[in-house]
């Protein structure tokens, strides 16, 4: 079971990168368009500075993740605190959601100058959305016929909003938590990309730019694949983080959520 | 002298009159069960009287308290066991008074857990529990607030008869033996005969009491009772004014 869960992506590895020169030897496609594997590596490990880049783009992300959870944390508590307020914001959320993080960064960059913070904002942006949805839908939970009795059982034992939400709604809601997580981390490391793509002179959405006006391909591929690498390192260790606080959750499986028995 | 009293209770969804003039009393030491045909608001009334619901009408009393006073004085028991899965049991046992900034201790529990046999699942999560186990932790749950009235609400659907009659025999012994208060919502006439010092019969919806039926058996009641001879004619008499009051709601 082990062997096979690590088994598995190598093979597909390994299958892809096989394809991969397969086409390039039979010349199906030139070099300009598909760089031999041996060039992307090399570009890897001669890119000076390579770590610096990868931690300019972490920073932004990793800001940009807190900030926009944060954020959804606080308009997700008070939307489900005041029902009115999820009327009110969840349209501009929603609008925000749709407009696309390449047209918002060059505002972002106007307002805030051409640093890291704009990039951070932009993935500020991405990552608000995920969370806020998944959180309030999550924080709901107990309201809907199948928990309702948990709800009425704090009632019962005469516990205000805020107790309430510490000790019943956010526990629940800690499966929706995480899958949201997963998916805001993605994002925004997308969003700094696309921030650096727009205005930078470091990080990897910087380097994929710089070298795709050099037609360097092989230097964009290794760009693209470290920041895909960061992507999967930074989604394991939001499950590292969910596994550990949410343990008996994930033992009891979302059978027991559901129904609220075995 | 503990006290339940339950004065001309009204309660309406809406336009939708649920509850219509409803009175009984209980004193300590009995239990009450709430019997009436499906949908006609049993679970409503019980709500009522735990102070989940606000009535639109009449009053309910525990040892004198009305409002939000007599909230302190009741606890209550859900269908379903409505433990918080991520927490142990003797987690889920200790919860109630940490929320009040209360404690209670090790001791305790461990009293109350060996009383209903659950000693060995002190720290199993709710997962590791079959339905009738989680359901005797609820009670346990209930029962460690010390409150003088416990209200539970079709405390043995999904329980098989084995299961069910082990609870209900607890629920005899700890409920009369401690001199509390019970009322139990219930679509069992069995279940109801066993269990009550009194019956009240409700009618279908809006519903209000057909008859209240005393089960003249004293308390604790034994395994020998389930489903024996002796509860045969007062079930049989609720069975009656059930459909007596189903027949006068038709017309």
């Amino acid at each position: 079971m082990r062997l096979s869960r690590y088994l598995g992506p190598l093979v597909a590895l390994a299958v892809v990168c096989g394809v991969w020169e397969a086409v390039r030897i039979l010349g199906a496609l030139p070099p300009v368009i598909l760089p031999p594997l041996a060039d992307v590596w090399n570009a890897t490990m001669h890119e000076p500075r390579f770590a610096f880049h990868v931690l300019v783009t972490l920073r932004e992300a990793f800001v940009g993740f807190v900030l926009g959870n944060a954020l959804a944390f606080m308009a997700a508590v008070a939307m489900v605190r005041w029902r009115f307020l999820e009327t009110s914001i969840m349209p501009y959320a929603i609008a925000l959601k749709t407009t696309p993080v390449a047209a918002l960064a060059p505002i972002l960059i106007l307002w805030l100058g051409g640093g890291w913070q704009a990039n951070a904002a932009a993935a500020a942006a991405v990552a608000f959305f995920p969370t806020l949805v998944s959180l309030v839908r999550g924080l709901r939970l107990v309201d809907a016929p199948d928990h309702r009795e948990f709800r009425d059982l704090f009632a019962s034992w005469g516990v205000g909003w805020i107790k309430t939400l510490i000790y019943l709604r956010l526990p629940f809601s800690t499966p929706l938590l995480f899958s949201a997580l997963k998916v805001s981390s993605s994002l925004a490391l997308v969003g700094a990309m696309v921030g650096e793509f727009i205005s930078a002179n470091a990080g990897l959405g910087y380097l994929v730019v710089r070298y795709s006006r050099q037609l360097d391909t092989a230097h964009m591929f290794s760009a693209v694949i470290v920041s895909a690498l960061v992507g999967v390192i930074w989604y394991y260790l939001v499950e590292a983080a969910e596994l550990l606080f949410s343990r008996r959750m994930v033992d009891m499986g979302p059978h027991y959520i559901t129904t609220g028995q075995q | 002298m503990r006290s339940l009293t339950v004065q001309n209770l009204s309660f309406a969804f809406g336009q939708l009159p649920v509850i219509d003039d409803v009175s009984f009393d209980a004193r300590a030491g009995e239990i009450i069960a709430l019997v009436g045909p499906s949908g006609c608001g049993k679970t409503t009334l019980l709500r009522c009287i735990a102070g989940l619901l606000r009535p639109d009408g009449g009053n309910v009393c525990i040892d004198g308290k009305s409002g939000r006073e007599r909230l302190a004085l009741c606890s209550f028991v859900f269908q379903r066991p409505t433990l918080l899965p991520w927490l142990t049991i003797s987690e889920n046992l200790e919860l109630p008074p940490k929320l009040r900034n209360a404690s209670i201790s090790s001791q305790t529990i461990r009293a109350w857990l060996a009383d209903f046999g659950l000693s060995a699942f002190e720290q199993s999560l709710p997962s590791q529990l079959s339905l009738g186990m989680a359901q005797r932790v609820a009670f346990v749950r209930a029962l460690a607030e010390e409150r003088p009235v416990i209200l539970l609400d079709e405390p043995f659907s999904g329980l098989d008869e084995l299961s069910k009659r082990e609870l209900a025999l607890l629920l005899s012994t700890t409920i009369a033996g401690n001199g509390l208060i019970g009322v139990v919502v219930t679509h069992s006439i069995s279940d109801a005969v066993f269990l009550a010092d009194r019956v009240v019969v409700l009618s279908p919806r809006p519903t209000h009491p057909v008859r209240t039926i005393g089960v003249s058996l004293p308390h604790p009641r034994t395994a020998g009772q389930w489903l024996g001879p002796e509860l045969v004619p007062f079930m049989r008499e609720v069975r009656t004014v059930l459909d007596e009051g189903v027949r006068t709601h038709a017309r």
